[in-house]
């Protein structure tokens, strides 16, 4: 087993100590919203965790495209990491906004375009880890990874534009608004400096966990050659 | 208009609706519950994922120690 780079555990101090205040900032700094209450505070990690499984699924369609030109199969490791950590911080964006659409929508759920296109988003990456799971040849497979995550990309940006694009009632945060959006409300000052601190500290998390998550990748692939290698 | 204002006075549910509306609409909607339900789910799917990094992490190093022991005996 390797040892902990300093760097690593300077980035869990410094991801740790982001959160705290960053969840400070939630309930003590942002102002509460004059017509939702309380639960507009779910609104900036919820925002937060959605741009992460985003970020997260480009990650992967970049270290995709990096893995077809060297075929190196480490990226393969980063891929998977990237794909494993943005359907855990997708699966908070649409959990989080299902409970926020319920006061709110007075709905947990509606087949509104931005919330089907993030499910089928979710499916699609949930299908990527299942698919690769099944294929034996360790150079098949992280070849199989790459151009899944590549063509699932499309979905992304797909998810991304659909409250733009589409007339539904998810309200947009940044740019315009749609006529129908419900639950709409404009940011005060501290409110924009709260929801601008959540996106950066959830990013910071974002890297700290990928790096764990590839060294455990790491650790898994050891452990898989020398299985191969003793024929165990 | 006058009718008006008479009709409310003598209407007892216009006078309730007159008392009540201002604490109905006033102030933010109760969602405590909510607030509440939406950071269990953020900070429990985070613990969880955490937790599993770690068992995963200790179960592969007790497997590449056995696996390493047995290389080596193997020769």
């Amino acid at each position: 087993m390797e040892a902990k780079p300093k760097l690593l555990s300077i980035l869990d101090g410094v991801s740790v100590v982001m959160l705290l205040i960053a969840t400070g900032m939630v309930f003590f700094y942002a102002p509460v919203e004059a017509v939702m209450g309380l639960v507009q505070k779910v609104f900036y990690f919820h925002v937060a965790a959605g741009w992460v499984g985003m970020l997260s699924f480009l990650t992967a369609a970049i270290v995709g495209i990096i893995l077809l030109r060297t075929g190196d199969r480490k990226w393969d490791i980063v891929g998977l990491a990237s794909v494993e950590l943005g359907l855990v911080f997708s699966f908070i964006n649409v959990v989080t906004g299902s409970i926020w659409a319920r006061p709110i929508w007075n709905t947990w759920w509606t087949w509104d375009p931005r919330l089907t296109t993030a499910t089928i988003m979710i499916l699609i990456y949930a299908a990527y880890l299942m698919l690769r799971s099944g294929i034996e040849d360790p150079d098949r497979r992280a070849r199989f990874g790459a151009i899944y995550a590549i063509l699932g990309f499309l979905s992304v940006p797909l998810t991304f534009f659909s409250a733009r694009l589409f007339r539904g009632i998810h309200p947009v945060v940044i740019g315009s608004n749609q006529p129908g959006a419900e639950g709409q409300f404009d940011m005060t000052p501290l409110m924009l400096q709260t929801f601008f601190f959540s996106l950066i500290t959830f990013t910071v998390i974002f890297v700290d966990l990928l790096w764990h998550r590839v060294r455990l990748g790491r650790l898994q692939d050891r452990v898989e050659q020398l299985k191969l290698k003793l024929n165990v | 208009m006058i009718s008006g204002i008479i009709f409310t006075l003598i209407n007892p549910l216009a006078m309730a609706a007159i008392f009540m509306a201002p604490g109905l609409q006033e102030g933010p909607a109760e969602t405590f519950n909510y607030m509440v339900a939406g950071f269990v789910v953020i900070f429990g799917a985070m613990g969880l994922y955490l937790v599993s990094l770690a068992t995963r992490n200790k179960n592969l190093s007790q497997d590449l120690e056995t696996l390493q022991k047995i290389d080596e005996r193997a020769g």
